[in-house]
Formats: structure tokens, C-alpha cells, sequence
């Protein structure tokens, strides 16, 4: 039996606007288990919930109900200077705007995580190195974000989450600034990673880069309204199975 | 449109903008008042009755020229800031298909709504506070005040005037710099993509070049300078400092911070990390601005310390100015004694002893002294770089004014050459033709005078008595040397200060009656005329000094909304990355701390470095203890650095507000 590394319960999100006059549920009970090695795209229309939902796995919001727990730690209840130690400790995110510094070089920017954890230089370097390496950046290490591609820029970002070996990396539509090649470039390095025993959370509205996963949810109004596993089909099919699903559920909302 | 539209849209705009305009308000607001005041005090005719009247005008029509120049450069330097976060915004108006004619008229209506809100309120202050600034000067200058009350339009209009020029030319170059940018530029983000400038090879020598600049300034004002040239110099100095700074903040302080970097030690803590990362990319554009904070504090530092000094030394002036209460001069060796009865009877009548009177003869002109041959003449010597003056004197004088005891017979002659000038072992001397033996020989460090500005080398020459001195004036006299002997009378009085000054109106009285007189004064006279003088100097200093750091507030401010808000993504990604606030705001601390005390320290060095100058410029005014002076900049600076730290804790907390926003 894999280890279990995370498990949403009953996740609830009220946002309430005003003097709390006006509510929005945006998450019903959304509840799902991934375990180590598992990659899950979670999939959805605009507002169905899917960024809220990785944001309070990420901590970065929290929710109205339910429970969050990762690698056995429940961090609904944890505060906010625990949470930030979490965060640097077990946690990766790769945004969908990068999210570099632009006065950090590529390899400083990898290296922040572990200088907060006052990791010695020796360490930071081998393991920036090897990471630039596997993303195929080691050209640019000493280059300014701004001097690089968006492409080689998420490859940083990457890199940047995967450098303290989190127990999870999530990812935010890592493929919505990024042309097709350079798409299918993340996706293939996220597959790798994930090969190599990386647990991935992806947020995204791409059906190909959703293919890449093992597993994808498809979030309906804040729930989980179906999801679909990969088992042993190649890419495409997957993708045509998912593209299937997302054409079928349309037509059934066009059809009520 | 209609003019009326546009009008509604800049109240709107400034309405928005309030946090930036607030503070552009508050500057132009004290400014205004400032000008204002100093024309209203320039143009009240109870100004009269101060002692100096003339020259007091001068200082302040001075101080309003000064004003309005500062206030011009440093509207426009402001302006620059504030206009690169409105830039985006004239875009907007641009690309929804306004004409450059629409946007002027909304800059237009923006200034003129300034320019109407601080005249009106800067002008209001000033009706406010004419009578409490008036009687204040007139407290500083310790005398009689008469305020002439009543509003004048005079210095209204004169405000007006020069702030609407001040404005017009503001407004003009942002319509210039609107109409000069494409909207596509216009419309870029402040800050967007900005890069780290990259420390170059021009970087190295400007920096290095900086550095030999400031220290050669350093070195040419403590050894070169002519010290009748140091009002000049310390122009020329701060100049100099400036540009030097400017170059060492873009280009060697980012060598030092590239150096840490390097440093594996100290860059790979989480402590220095972002902070030295930002630093680097922060300091090289931010340049100029620290180098203007950089100057503005080395500005206000020696302005506002002087000009303390001066006026708490005053007393301590008119001590070494008259070490006597009083001093005689009269051409006549017969009325001599009628001077010295007029200080016997004008004491009595004041009700005052006379604890001593001195008389001493003195002949004393320019001459041109050979110091190798030991010949004083006009004709065929070499001059000096300064002028040569020399004294004789009588024996009987000079023992009792030195405390000494020498003896001389007919044509010997005691002589005190200048310290400055090469000692050499005369034993004998031509004087204009005459030739005198040398029994004593000393130089002016034996018998040390006032430590004042050098403005001459100094001879002396004491002869035997009276009758020599009278006999070598006549020889002189022959030879076309019209120089009178001159008789003085020193006085020392008991009683207190008020009973001195009576006696000073008392015996000038008195002493106008003797025709032969040609000059008196008093300490009581020289402490009445150099406090209205140093009054004058510490109202034009402390107030031109408020003015320069108001505007290093407001240019704090403004550059901390503005890196604030260029900073607050970065914050943001910190965040996410896991950094605590804690953290975040410790870096912040440091990032910003080094960029504020950068100049603040810059400026100290600035100061130490010129202090000798400032103490020669003060001894031109006679203020010889310089351990006084020393303690008056310390002590201002301490206090200069007290209210630097609150700015400083008030900008951290303006930037924290913004980026954990």
C-alpha cells in the first residue's frame, strides 16, 4: 500500500463579501486522497473551484470546513508561522505566471528555498545543479529572469519548487503562459519527475497537458463531479478519453 | 468638451491621487510660507529699528532668491518621481482617444489646483505666523522690536508671483514629456521587467573616480584652500561631493555589495540573501536619489550647525573680538587724556568703576619686509602672498601689555616677526632707512593673538620710549611715510552687563565731543550688533534647512511608495515561497536601512571632512573655540540623525504597510 500523502476532507469555501451580506460557496465538500508518485490534474470550468482548492492545500487560504492533511500532518488548524515552515518544507508550487524574482539570477532563484532553510553552499549547489541539470537549464544559471524564455523561465520555477524535495508539488496552470512546445517540454519534465516518484497536484484547462497525469478530476460548481483515471493508456488516448468526457458533459448541459 | 469637464476630471485625478498630492501639498504648503515670510519680514518697515538694517534686508531678499531657486529645483526633481507614477495614466487618457490639447488642459486644472491650494494656504500660515516669526527674530536678535501690524499685498502678490513661474515651469515640462512619449511607453508599467543593472567596467571607474573625487576634495579643502576663499570653496566642495557621490553610490558601493555577494560566508544566509540581491539591483537606480538625500543632509548639517554655533557663540565672539569693555582710538597725544576722562566720568556717572585704563601708542601701515636682509620698505621687495603689516610701539606698552620686563637702550629695538615667516638672526634691521639694532628677536607664536582667518603676516617693533617713537615717526614723515600715530585706550569696567551697555551710550556720548577721536567700540556694541547679525544667519539657516529636509521627507516618501509598490509582487512570491513575515520584514529593515543611513553616513564623512573649512569660515566671524563649534555639529548632528531615525522608521513602516498589504 502507497504512503498516503494527501487527503482532503469535506473541504468547504464561503466567501462572504460586504458585512458578510452576500455569500459564495465556492467549494461544496470536495474530497479526494493522493498518494506518493500519484499525478492528479484537476480540471474544470472558470470558477468551479479548482485554484481555491489548491490553494488551501498549498495554504495559501484556508477553508471554511473540512480538513487538509499532508503526509499525515493536518495543517487546517496549524498557525501561520508553522504553516510558512510547512510551506518551505514539504510544499513546491510552480504558478502559472512564474513567479521569479527578477533581481535573483535563474540559480539564485532555485537556491531561495534552501537558503531559508539555512542549507549549507555545498549542499544548495549539488542540488541546484542536478535540478538544472534534469530541466535542462544549466546554460542559464547565471542569467536574470528577465533574459530567459517563458519556457526556460517555468523550467526555473520548477526547479525552484522541486529543490527541497517537497512531499508534494502543486502546480497552477503551469502551461497557460507557455506555447505548445514549450507545453508539451513541462509536461514531459512533470511525467519525469513523477516517474522518479514526485507527487504532482495540477490545476489546468489544458485537455493535453491534463493527459500527462494519471488521474484527473473534473470539478462542477465547487464538487467533484466525475473523474477519470489513466491506468495503462498511452497519452493520446487518455487525451481523447478526456476530451470524450469534457464533449459529453457539455452536451448534457446543452441538452437540460 | 467643455473646459468645466476637464476641470471635474483633474479634481477627480487629484482626489485619487490624494496620497501622492498630500504630501506635493505639505511641501508647497511650508515652502509658500516660507517665501512669504521672508518677504513680508524683508519688506516691514519695523525692521528699521534693528541694528544692521541694511544688511539684514540684503540676507533676506537673499534668503527669498535662495528660496525660490531651491524650491524651482527641487519642485522639478519631485516632480520627475511624481510624474513617472501618473505616467500611465496620461497613457490611458491617450489611448481612449484624448488629444494632447485635452490632456493638457487636465494637467492644467491638477496645477492649478495646487498651485491655488498651497498659495492660499502657504500665504494663510504665513498671515498666521508673520507676528510670532517677526517677534521671534527680534527676541533673537535681542532688541527692541517694533511690528508694524497690518496685512500688506505686497508680499502676497510677490508669493504669488513667483510660485505661479515656479508652477508654469513644472507644468510646461510634464506637457513637454507627455507630448514627447508614445502612448505605447506611456502605458508600460513603472518597474516593469527592470532590470538588474549589471555592474560594468564604466562602473568600476565611475566608482573609482567617485572615490579619487571626494577624496581629493577632501585633500584640497583641508590643505589647499586660501582661506579668504572658503565661502567660495565650500561651494565648490559640495559640488564636488555630489558629483563624488554620486559615482560612489552607483558604482562602488555596488562593487562592495557585488564583493558580499561573492562571499559565500555571508551572501548563502537567509538573513543577507534577498537583502543583498535587492540591494544591488536598488542602489545603482536609485543613484541619484540618494546622492541628492546624500546632499541635502550634508547641506542641512553644516547650514543649520553653523549658523547655531554662531548665533550660541555670540558672546563668545564679542569676548575675542574686545578682550577689554572697551576700546578709545584718537589722533592726538594731547586729547588722550581727554579720552580717558571721558571713560572716568561716563563711568561715574553710570555708577561703575574703572578697573583699568590702558594708553598705548601705536604707528602701524602696510609695509613689504625682505626677510633675508631684514629690510622694511615699500620699494624693490618682493610682496607675499599675504600683505605685511607692522606696529611700532614703546617699550613701557608692551612690557605691561605682555607681562614682561625687558629693557632697551637708544636705538635698540625689540623685534616680533611674523611665526609664519623664516626666523632669521638679525642684528640689525633697516627700517625705511634707518638702521636698528636688534637686542630682542620673538616671533607671533611667543606672543599669540586671537586665533583668527590670517588676512596679513605680522610684524612688530617695540623701541625705547615715546620720544624714539616719536623721533622715527618724524624721519618717516620726511621720507613721505604719512601714517599718523594713533593713541589708544583700553577700559575695563566693573558692573553688570546692563550697567556696560549704559555705559557704552553714556561715553559715546561724550566722546563725540572730542574731535580728534577716531573710533570706538565696546563689547557691550560688538554683542548687540553680532547678535542681530547671527540672528539673522540662524533665521535664514534653520529655516532654509527645514525647507531641505521637508524635501527629503517628501522625496523618502515618494521613493518608498514607489519602490513599495514596484517590491509588493516580489513580497507576494516570498510569501508563497514560504518566507515568514518576520523575515520578510527583517530583510526590508536591512534593505532599506542601508539605503537610507547610506547617504546619512556619506553625509557625516562629508562633514567631518569639511569641518575645518566651517571653522575657518567661523573664525572669520570671530568665533575662535572651535571645541565649542565641535560640540554645537555633534550635538546637531546627533539630533539631525535622531530625526533621520524616526523618518526612517516612518518610511519602513509606509513600505511594510504597502507590501504585506
Amino acid at each position: 500500500m502507497c504512503e498516503k500523502m494527501l487527503e482532503l476532507k469535506n473541504l468547504r469555501k464561503i466567501y462572504r463579501t460586504g458585512r458578510g451580506a452576500v455569500q459564495y460557496e465556492a467549494l461544496k465538500g470536495i474530497s479526494f486522497d493522493a498518494f506518493a508518485g500519484d499525478f492528479i490534474a484537476i480540471m474544470g470550468e472558470s470558477g468551479s473551484g479548482k485554484t481555491t482548492t489548491l490553494n488551501i492545500i498549498a495554504s495559501l487560504d484556508t477553508a471554511t470546513e473540512g480538513n487538509v492533511i499532508i503526509g499525515g500532518t493536518d495543517i487546517s488548524n496549524m498557525g501561520n508561522r508553522e504553516i510558512c515552515r510547512f510551506r518551505r518544507e514539504k510544499l513546491g508550487f510552480v504558478f502559472q505566471d512564474f513567479n521569479l524574482l527578477n533581481y535573483f539570477t535563474v540559480k539564485d532563484n532555485i537556491a531561495f528555498p534552501m537558503v531559508l532553510l539555512n542549507k549549507n553552499k555545498k549542499e544548495i549547489d549539488e542540488r541546484v545543479r542536478e535540478l538544472a541539470e534534469r530541466t535542462n537549464i544549466t546554460g542559464l544559471l547565471d542569467k536574470y529572469p528577465y533574459e530567459i524564455s517563458g519556457g526556460e523561465k517555468q523550467r526555473t520555477a520548477v526547479a525552484r519548487a522541486l529543490v527541497c524535495r517537497p512531499a508534494l508539488l502543486l502546480a497552477d496552470e503551469p502551461t497557460g503562459a507557455l506555447d505548445s512546445k514549450n507545453s508539451d517540454q513541462l509536461m514531459e519534465l512533470f511525467q519525469t519527475f513523477n516517474e522518479l516518484g514526485q507527487t504532482i497536484i495540477m490545476v489546468t484547462h489544458s485537455v493535453r497537458s491534463a493527459s500527462k497525469a494519471k488521474k484527473v478530476l473534473f470539478l462542477k460548481d465547487g464538487v467533484i463531479g466525475a473523474s477519470l483515471e489513466k491506468g495503462g493508456a498511452k497519452d493520446e488516448a487518455f487525451e481523447n478519453g478526456i476530451a470524450d468526457f469534457l464533449y459529453s458533459a457539455g452536451k448534457q448541459v446543452a441538452g437540460r | 468638451m467643455k473646459q468645466s469637464f476637464w476641470a471635474k476630471i483633474a479634481f477627480k485625478n487629484i482626489v485619487e491621487n490624494r496620497n501622492l498630492y498630500i504630501a506635493n501639498l505639505v511641501v508647497d504648503v511650508f515652502t509658500i510660507t516660507a517665501f512669504y515670510l521672508f518677504t513680508y519680514m524683508t519688506l516691514n518697515p519695523g525692521l528699521k529699528a534693528a541694528p544692521g538694517y541694511a544688511t539684514l534686508i540684503m540676507v533676506l531678499s537673499l534668503g527669498c532668491v535662495f528660496v525660490a531657486f531651491i524650491t524651482l529645483f527641487f519642485k522639478m526633481y519631485t516632480n520627475r518621481i511624481l510624474s513617472k507614477r501618473r505616467d500611465r495614466e496620461m497613457g490611458l487618457y491617450a489611448a481612449w482617444g484624448l488629444e494632447y490639447r485635452n490632456i493638457d488642459s487636465i494637467l492644467f486644472y491638477e496645477s492649478l489646483y495646487i498651485y491655488l491650494a498651497g498659495s492660499i494656504l502657504g500665504i494663510l500660515a504665513g498671515f498666521v505666523f508673520q507676528k510670532l516669526v517677526y517677534d521671534g527674530l527680534f527676541t533673537l536678535m535681542k532688541c527692541s522690536k517694533t511690528y508694524v501690524a497690518g496685512f500688506s499685498f505686497t508680499p502676497v502678490w510677490i508669493t504669488m508671483l513667483v510660485f505661479l513661474f515656479i508652477d508654469l515651469f513644472v507644468l510646461f515640462s510634464n506637457m513637454r514629456r507627455i507630448r514627447k512619449n508614445k502612448v505605447v511607453s506611456l502605458l508600460k508599467e513603472e518597474g516593469e521587467a527592470a532590470p538588474v543593472k549589471e555592474l560594468s567596467v564604466i562602473d568600476v571607474i565611475k566608482g573609482l573616480f567617485g572615490l579619487v573625487l571626494i577624496g581629493g576634495a577632501y585633500y584640497y579643502i583641508n590643505t589647499a584652500v586660501d582661506l579668504r576663499e572658503s565661502i567660495e570653496m565650500i561651494l565648490l566642495a559640495v559640488g564636488v561631493f555630489f558629483v563624488g557621490s554620486f559615482f560612489v553610490i552607483s558604482g562602488a558601493v555596488v562593487m562592495l555589495e557585488m564583493f558580499l555577494k561573492k562571499r559565500d560566508s555571508i551572501y548563502y544566509k537567509s538573513t543577507f540573501f534577498s537583502t543583498i540581491a535587492k540591494l544591488i539591483s536598488g542602489t545603482k537606480n536609485n543613484a541619484m536619489s540618494l546622492s541628492v538625500i546624500n546632499i541635502l543632509f550634508t547641506c542641512v548639517i553644516i547650514g543649520a550647525s553653523t549658523t547655531i554655533s554662531l548665533y550660541l557663540g555670540t558672546q563668545r565672539q564679542a569676548s575675542e573680538a574686545f578682550k577689554a569693555d572697551g576700546i578709545v582710538n584718537c589722533r592726538s597725544f594731547e586729547d588722550r587724556v581727554l579720552c580717558r576722562e571721558a571713560v572716568y566720568e561716563a563711568a561715574a556717572e553710570v555708577g561703575v568703576e574703572v578697573e583699568e585704563c590702558r594708553e598705548s601708542v601705536l604707528l602701524g601701515f602696510q609695509t613689504l619686509l625682505d626677510v633675508e636682509k631684514g629690510v622694511f620698505g615699500d620699494e624693490g621687495i618682493e610682496s607675499k602672498d599675504l600683505p605685511e603689516v607692522v606696529e611700532v610701539s614703546v617699550l613701557s606698552d608692551f612690557n605691561r601689555n605682555e607681562k614682561e620686563n625687558y629693557t632697551l637702550e637708544d636705538g635698540e629695538i625689540l623685534l616680533v616677526t611674523d611665526e609664519d615667516l623664516e626666523r632669521k638672526d638679525y642684528e640689525f634691521i633697516d627700517f625705511y632707512g634707518e638702521k636698528l639694532r636688534v637686542k630682542y628677536h620673538f616671533d607671533t607664536a611667543r606672543y599669540a593673538g586671537v586665533d583668527n582667518i590670517k588676512y596679513a603676516y605680522e610684524n612688530h617693533i617695540v623701541v625705547k620710549d615715546f620720544a624714539v617713537l616719536t623721533d622715527l615717526h618724524e624721519k618717516l614723515k620726511e621720507k613721505g611715510l604719512t601714517r599718523e600715530l594713533s593713541f589708544w585706550c583700553e577700559y575695563y569696567v566693573s558692573g553688570t552687563k546692563d550697567d556696560k551697555v549704559k555705559l557704552d551710550a553714556v561715553l559715546y556720548d561724550k566722546l563725540s565731543r572730542i574731535p580728534t577721536v577716531d573710533y570706538f567700540d565696546s563689547n557691550a556694541t560688538q554683542l548687540r550688533t553680532r547678535y542681530a547679525r547671527n540672528a539673522i544667519f540662524l533665521f535664514l539657516g534653520c529655516f532654509i534647512s527645514l525647507i531641505f529636509v521637508m524635501y527629503m521627507v517628501f522625496i523618502m516618501y515618494y521613493k518608498q511608495i514607489e519602490e513599495a509598490t514596484d517590491d509588493a509582487p516580489n513580497v507576494l512570491i516570498m510569501r508563497k515561497i514560504g518566507m515568514y513575515d518576520t523575515e520578510i520584514k527583517r530583510s526590508i529593515f536591512a534593505e532599506n536601512g542601508l539605503l537610507f543611513f547610506l547617504p546619512v553616513g556619506m553625509a557625516f564623512c562629508h562633514v567631518a571632512a569639511c569641518f575645518g573649512m566651517m571653522s575657518d569660515i567661523m573664525k572669520l566671524f570671530m568665533l575662535t573655540d572651535i571645541a565649542f563649534m565641535k560640540l554645537c555639529v555633534v550635538l546637531f548632528c546627533l539630533f539631525i540623525l535622531l530625526v533621520y531615525v524616526l523618518m526612517y522608521f516612518g518610511a519602513y513602516r509606509v513600505y511594510i504597510r504597502i507590501v504585506l498589504k
